[in-house]
């Protein structure tokens, strides 16, 4: 909810913190449609989620092993710095870029959309990226960075947001994107070219292949 | 010594540097987190440095078209050029172009964001590790 002026968590929320006057004034969460008094409708909230990219798209089976994940390799911190996200809606009903622009994905989808892309599991790399690159995606955020500043988890949206920035412009200017979470992908790729033993396979590079 | 060095000699002057000084640590104690709830929530670093860019960015775009008729000038000859820039030289003038140059230096540190730098770059979740070391689990305000 909205709670002298800024959104809150109300359930957490002490009021001899928030009251400076004394006086507490709270409001539902902006930038949602209010369904009646203090609830708003997060539909469009998370259905901005969705069109983000925010499902993961599996690139093993069962059958395979389980993915090994480094917990110091950068795209796993890239990820843990944005995971923690529980969907409260405090970001986005505290960015002035929604308000401005209803299409705008909002810093939660967009935080969503950049810990997938870098998990090393996901295959649905190029399709999340086009779709956070358009008109209502990363590039219109503008760094205002009250989404960071009111997150409860303290996480910070706005640099998931300059990740994908980076992320997409990369595709754009780059033949072949430099994703630090490409890993199956580029093995599989690597496979193709490369044949021989699996140590033969580990060494491989492109100025040797 | 900061009453001596400002000039205050004497136990009264001694007497308030001292109260100056616990006031400043007990407000270096104070939790900021608490100043920080209280405030209005736009009111931080970051947007005012958006503010900053987008009025200077609006002035500069609004004195570039100014700025390329005054160069158009020279396409009519060297006179009509030089009585601008004889006109240019009054101190009213003189001052608009100290104000351009301010919007310019104001337009590039807004722009380059360094206050947002704490948060977008740098090592991978310093602010999150920072703060979540303060309150090591959920945040309750």
């Amino acid at each position: 909810m909205t709670v002298n002026g800024s959104p809150r968590w109300t359930c957490r929320t002490h009021v001899d913190n928030v009251a400076a006057a004394g006086v507490l004034e709270i409001a539902p969460l902006a930038n949602l449609p209010v369904v009646k008094d203090l609830v708003a409708d997060m539909r469009e909230f998370f259905d901005k989620w969705a069109r983000a990219g925010g499902r993961f798209k599996p690139t093993a089976s069962r059958a395979d092993p389980a993915a090994v994940v480094k917990p110091d390799s950068r795209a796993r911190r890239e990820a843990d710095a944005g995971i923690e996200c529980i969907g409260c809606g405090i970001c986005y009903a505290a960015c002035d870029v929604v308000a401005w622009n209803k299409d705008y994905l909002g810093p939660a989808a967009l935080n969503r959309a950049w810990t997938l892309v870098n998990d090393v599991r996901d295959g649905g790399q190029r399709e999340r990226l086009a779709a956070v690159a358009g008109d209502a995606g990363c590039h219109s955020c503008h760094t205002l960075m009250s989404c960071t500043e009111l997150c409860p988890k303290s996480l910070s949206p706005t640099r998931s947001i300059a990740g994908l920035k980076r992320a997409t412009a990369s595709l754009v200017f780059a033949a072949s994107p430099p994703l630090r979470n490409r890993g199956r992908q580029a093995m599989n790729s690597r496979r193709e070219v490369v044949s021989g033993s699996r140590n033969a396979r580990r060494r491989w590079c492109w100025p040797c292949a | 010594v900061a009453a001596e060095w400002l000039g205050f000699r004497g136990e009264a002057a001694e007497f308030a540097m001292t109260l100056v000084a616990i006031a400043l640590t007990l407000l270096g104690l104070r939790p900021w987190s608490r100043f920080r709830r209280m405030r209005a929530p736009r009111n931080h670093p970051a947007w005012w440095a958006f503010i900053v860019h987008r009025i200077s960015g609006v002035a500069l775009a609004l004195f570039l078209p100014a700025h390329f008729l005054a160069m158009g000038l020279a396409l009519r000859g060297e006179a009509p050029l030089d009585e601008f820039l004889r006109w240019s030289e009054q101190p009213l003038v003189v001052a608009g172009e100290w104000v351009l140059v301010m919007l310019l230096a104001a337009h590039l540190a807004g722009g380059s964001g360094f206050s947002r730098w704490s948060s977008c770059r740098g090592a991978i979740g310093r602010r999150r590790s920072r703060r979540s070391r303060r309150d090591s689990r959920w945040r309750v305000d």
